[in-house]
């Protein structure tokens, strides 16, 4: 089974056994953008509303995933040729996903501005590798605003860049991402 | 001015710059072990040598444990755990599978069970027969754990999600949490380590920095520095009591100073230290390893500091210094008096005060603070002059004439009296109370060489606890005033050293002197002793002695510090590897300060050692392997070796991280050596050992005084061979005894047997004797030869002839024990022949007995004949009644048979024929004569002898 698959059943499971206790929010609404700032060249693409995700404040579980080809916004056509065919592989590896626990124990669902470590297993380019990403949340009439940026290594995630490009790309990638929840 | 520890780098693994240090362990020994991604290194000294895995060596190693039996556990981030006992890993395999997650701590507890810790299946718990598991079920708070430590039994975790308290007694699992709800500041709890305050703990923070916890009260005591901490990840800490040394995941190390509530980068550590620190741990001689990536830098953090001008040019003579009771440190950089609070940052709050004097060529050279709260400072040219440090006052003496544009060498005071050395010789110098005035002028008495002491060229002044004043002195040696009575040791010839530099006394009340090139001396009361490098002093050349309250002694020279213990002797060498190699030490510059640090003067620093009695360990030699034959043995377990595992061969190591590379060796096989051999291999090789029992002992140490260095040992026998043993000696003579027993008694048997055959014989030449006389057979066989001669004459002769030659033969066999069948059927031969002129056609005789069987058996003689005589005896011979008489062969027996037909009136006999030839049978052979009635015959069967 892809991880992919695994990934999907995995939501459908946490939305099914906290469905009744309804502190299951979902994404409606998500911008996700990345950058590189390489000497030469910079890379960049973002994707809007391509982020599925649920978080269950309850058990404080959570899992998102975003199909790497909603990227889009690249320098050139070309670029995004490259990004889907020599960096990420998206055939082979379609999705980047991140799921695990929250640390903090606040009530979420009261209104207010929390920040929250989410540590689970981040999954980019069929690497696995644990991440603890600090996010900042606004809470408000039961809509949750995500806010949160982190930085990606490529070497962590066995992104091999060309040595012709090797100056173009940064070896880190920083993220950006804004997401809106609302309950199930 | 910038104070610093000394540091020392040393890579993990010189060929793998890429290696990445995970984590520290300390094993029972106090050997330390280092976690990294490629595997897991033991520290020798300054050498990480990398540790065998079975078939993985490039493991990720995530944790390090070990429990009571000393087996270490080596813990993966594959889930997989190795055990090394003996220098020999193997993996563990419980039933129920390692886990799937890395292991990331270890802990036995005091039951001897292991329990560990996971990155996502909570804690496990093994009792030498299966695994327990504690997870969020459970209630642990957390399955991702970070560390455990045991509480008084409690394991306590450290989770995700905050602190678990684990109790398990009889299968029952109970868990206690806490979490940010109860207090903690964040819930990612990634180290443990113990504070300097007993039962408070350091939580090392993911997010938050650190915070004091009271794991009893399980509530947090300090919450100072997670407030706006701004330096991410701790990974582990130190607590060394005033300062406490973190080890970040991106701000490299960071001490706390608990004086002055600040967090600062370690000092002088930007160079040194770049990356991640993942490590930071204490060996048990006190020096801090810091784990940076490929690197591990030892630090001098808890021993000393060096305390320099970032100027490396400026001037920075230290002649002399001074630590008082209020915590102050004076010193004089060239011609300045500064002072600086010890118990705030040392020498940054300090005050710098001018020294009038003659120009600026005043060098001081000594300083005393005296009870009125004023110091005295003694100058190179300008005489003694009296401060005071609040107005900034100051008196110089000039009544005293001795004094005036003096140049000082020593201040020692006590209970009102100063003594002050000068080039010119000493004066004392009486306090009273009208001096709370500075200016208030002092009475004096001047002493010379004349006066007892010896020399007026005098080093240093000292007064021991007994008030007797000790003078060191050029050229005169040492000499001490008690009450008003001068001994010069020197003239009393008691001690011929002349020159002494200084004089000190231990806690213990031992007076000690360092001389120019002698060492040190140790008055006890009546002796010197004196104390060189076989007593493991590093150099001769000392520049400053002085003993703090903990009965240690410090002793400084150019190569470094030595610091003796005094009940011991024992010696702790500082040198290159603690920053203390070259060293320019000034004479007598040095002071213990109130909390019992040292203070050393030095040409261009100012050192500070921190000498706790606790880190004084020796090199402690260990034992590695001992390999006897070709197997390498468990050392616990086996201590007896065959006759043929006489090669035994040791390796050995020693745990000191201090001043590694100047360890030596000596051992002791305690039935092969006479004494302790020195080495500087670390192993041993012992050919042909003789059977025995031997102990080996092995120590350590750093320079040559090896008495006060724990022992390693070992005892072992190796057995004899078994032909050597004492059993198989015993069995021997018992085996012996008994042949010589068997023979002996076969011999008296044949001795008895050959008595018996003898009196046989003897009655056989009576029988046969009486046979000679026998009237009858005389009678009957006369009466016959008058038939043959009547009838046949010449047959007559033959018959004749016949009975001679029986006669003749009866007296030649009757001595011999057998003779051959065929000699025997020749004598039966003739008897019959006589017979049967008698008897005529009524005897019959029928012999079948081939010729070979004839000539190889034997017979004991007569025997044939006795039974056909018996025969004739017995039976009615008549032509009617026929007597017929067989001699015939089966196998081995002689068959001699006569059909049965008894006599009315039996021929008297004494029943002793067939008695007799039984008799000489038996003690012939073991095969007994039969006989008996067998179809009307009467049969015996003689066993024919073989030749005897």
């Amino acid at each position: 089974m892809s991880k992919t698959k695994r990934l999907a059943i995995l939501i459908g499971m946490v939305a099914w056994l906290n469905g009744v206790q309804a502190q299951v929010f979902n994404v409606v609404k998500s911008e996700v953008s990345f950058q590189s700032d390489a000497p030469h060249e910079i890379l960049k693409a973002a994707a809007s509303g391509a982020l599925k995700g649920i978080v269950d404040f309850n058990r404080r579980t959570f899992a998102f995933t975003i199909p790497l080809k909603s990227f889009d916004g690249f320098n050139s056509p070309l670029q995004k040729e490259h990004f889907n065919e020599n960096y990420v592989e998206s055939e082979k590896h379609p999705v980047a996903s991140f799921s695990g626990r929250i640390i903090e124990e606040d009530d979420f669902l009261k209104d207010g501005n929390y920040t929250l470590r989410a540590k689970g297993k981040l999954n980019v380019h069929g690497i696995e590798q644990e991440r603890i990403i600090k996010c900042d949340i606004q809470v408000k009439g039961g809509l949750i605003k995500i806010k949160s940026s982190f930085s990606v290594l490529l070497a962590d995630h066995d992104i091999k860049i060309p040595r012709i490009v090797h100056e173009k790309l940064a070896s880190e990638i920083k993220v950006n991402l804004q997401a809106e929840l609302i309950q199930k | 001015m910038a104070q610093a520890p000394f540091y020392k780098t040393i890579a993990i693994d010189e060929d793998n710059a890429s290696i990445k240090m995970q984590s520290f362990f300390k094993d029972h020994f106090g050997f330390i072990w280092v976690a990294t991604n490629e595997g897991v290194y033991k520290l020798y000294g300054n050498k990480a040598v990398k540790i065998n895995l079975p078939a993985y060596a490039k493991k990720n190693v995530t944790a390090i444990g070990e429990d009571a039996k000393g087996i270490v556990w080596i813990g993966c981030a594959d889930g997989s755990i190795a055990r090394i006992h003996n220098s020999m890993a193997a993996w563990f395999n419980p039933e129920e599978g390692t886990p799937k997650e890395a292991i990331t701590s270890f802990w036995a507890d005091a039951e001897n069970n292991m329990w560990f810790a996971t990155a996502g299946e909570g804690v496990y718990l093994y009792d030498g027969r299966k695994l327990v598991n504690f997870a969020t079920e459970d209630g642990l708070t957390d399955n991702y754990v970070y560390t455990l430590k045991n509480y008084y039994g409690t394991i306590v975790a450290a989770t995700d999600r905050g602190l678990s308290f684990i109790n398990y007694k009889k299968g029952v699992k109970q868990i206690a949490q806490f979490t940010s709800k109860n207090g903690l500041p964040d819930n990612i709890v990634r180290a443990i380590a113990p504070s300097d305050v007993k039962g408070y703990w350091w939580l090392a923070l993911q997010d938050k920095g650190l915070c004091l916890f009271d794991m009893a009260g399980k509530e947090i005591i300090s919450n100072f520095l997670t407030n706006n901490w701004q330096y991410g990840q701790v990974n582990a800490l130190a607590d060394l009591g005033n300062e406490v040394w973190i080890a970040t995941e991106s701000n490299g190390v960071l001490v706390y100073n608990k004086l002055n509530a600040t967090v600062t980068k370690a000092p002088d550590s930007e160079t040194t230290i770049k990356g991640v620190v993942a490590g930071i741990a204490q060996d048990n001689e006190a020096n801090l390893w810091i784990g940076n990536e490929a690197r591990l830098v030892k630090s001098t953090a808890a021993i000393a500091r060096y305390y320099k001008y970032s100027d490396s040019n400026a001037i920075f003579r230290v002649h002399s210094l001074l630590a008082d009771k209020q915590h102050r440190l004076w010193y004089t950089p060239d011609i300045q008096l500064t002072r600086c609070d010890l118990r705030n940052n040392p020498l940054n709050r300090s005050k710098v005060y001018p020294v009038t004097g003659k120009g600026n060529k005043n060098d001081i050279t000594s300083l005393y603070y005296d009870d009125c709260g004023y110091l005295w400072i003694g100058t190179m040219g300008s005489g003694l002059i009296r401060f005071d440090p609040n107005t900034e006052k100051q008196y110089t003496v000039t009544t005293n004439p001795l004094l005036v544009n003096g140049h000082i060498l020593s201040i020692a005071g006590k209970d009102g009296d100063l003594w002050v050395a000068s080039l010119n010789g000493v004066t004392r110098l009486h306090l009273t109370a009208s001096h709370s005035n500075l200016n208030t002028p002092v009475t004096y008495k001047n002493y010379t060489k004349q006066d007892g002491i010896g020399a007026d060229y005098v080093y240093n002044i000292f007064i021991d606890t007994k008030k007797r004043v000790w003078f060191a002195t050029d050229g005169a040696g040492v000499a001490m005033l008690e009450g008003e009575r001068f001994i010069n040791f020197y003239k009393t010839k008691k001690l011929a050293t002349a020159v002494i530099y200084s004089v000190t006394e231990d806690s213990q009340g031992g007076i000690w002197l360092s001389t120019l090139n002698e060492g040190l001396y140790k008055y006890d009361g009546k002796n010197f002793t004196h104390y060189g490098i076989e007593n493991g002093l590093t150099d001769l050349s000392i520049t400053a002695i002085a003993a703090d309250a903990n009965g240690q002694l410090l002793v400084v020279n150019k190569k470094g510090l030595d610091l003796v213990n005094v009940a011991t002797n024992a010696v702790t060498h500082y040198g290159r590897e603690t920053g203390f190699n070259g060293i320019q030490p000034n004479l007598n510059s040095i002071t213990v300060d109130e909390v019992g640090r040292f203070w050393l003067g030095m040409e261009t620093e100012i050192v500070q050692l921190n000498a706790n009695p606790q880190s004084q360990v020796l090199p402690k030699a260990v034992i590695e392997t001992i390999k006897a034959g070709a197997a390498i043995i468990d050392t616990n377990l086996v201590h007896v070796f065959a006759y043929n595992e006489n090669n035994v061969q040791v390796s050995f190591s020693s745990v000191h991280y201090t001043e590694p590379e100047k360890v030596k060796y000596q051992y002791f096989l305690e039935g092969y050596n006479k004494q302790w051999e020195q080495t500087n291999d670390d192993y041993l090789n012992f050919v042909s050992l003789n059977p025995g029992t031997y102990t080996l002992k092995i120590r350590a140490a750093v320079g040559n005084n090896f008495t006060a260095s724990p022992v390693a040992s070992y005892r072992f026998t190796i057995e004899k061979a078994f032909w050597l043993t004492w059993y198989f000696r015993a069995g021997i003579v018992l085996l012996a005894a008994l042949g010589i027993y068997l023979l002996v008694r076969q011999r008296l048997r044949t001795i008895r047997r050959q008595e018996q055959l003898k009196n046989e014989r003897f009655r056989l030449q009576y029988d046969a004797l009486k046979n000679q006389v026998n009237p009858h057979f005389l009678f009957n066989s006369l009466n016959a030869l008058l038939n043959v001669v009547e009838e046949n004459p010449t047959a007559a002769s033959g018959f004749i002839k016949q009975l001679s030659a029986f006669y003749r033969k009866i007296t030649a066999y009757r001595d011999t024990d057998v003779i051959t069948v065929k000699e025997e059927l020749e004598i039966l031969n003739t008897y019959l022949f006589i017979q049967q002129q008698r008897y005529g056609r009524a005897l019959v005789k029928t012999i079948q007995v081939d010729e070979v069987t004839a000539t190889k058996f034997y017979l004991p003689p007569l025997s044939l004949q006795l039974l056909a005589e018996n025969a004739v005896k017995h039976n009615a011979v008549s032509l009617e009644t026929p007597l017929e008489i067989k001699v015939y062969t089966e196998g081995q027996w002689l068959l001699v048979s006569n059909n049965l037909n008894a006599k009315f009136n039996k021929e008297e006999s004494e029943g002793m024929g067939l008695q007799n030839i039984q008799n000489r049978f038996k003690l012939l052979t073991d095969i007994a004569i039969e006989f008996g009635e067998e179809d009307g015959w009467f049969v015996v069967r003689l066993p024919m002898l073989k030749q005897v």
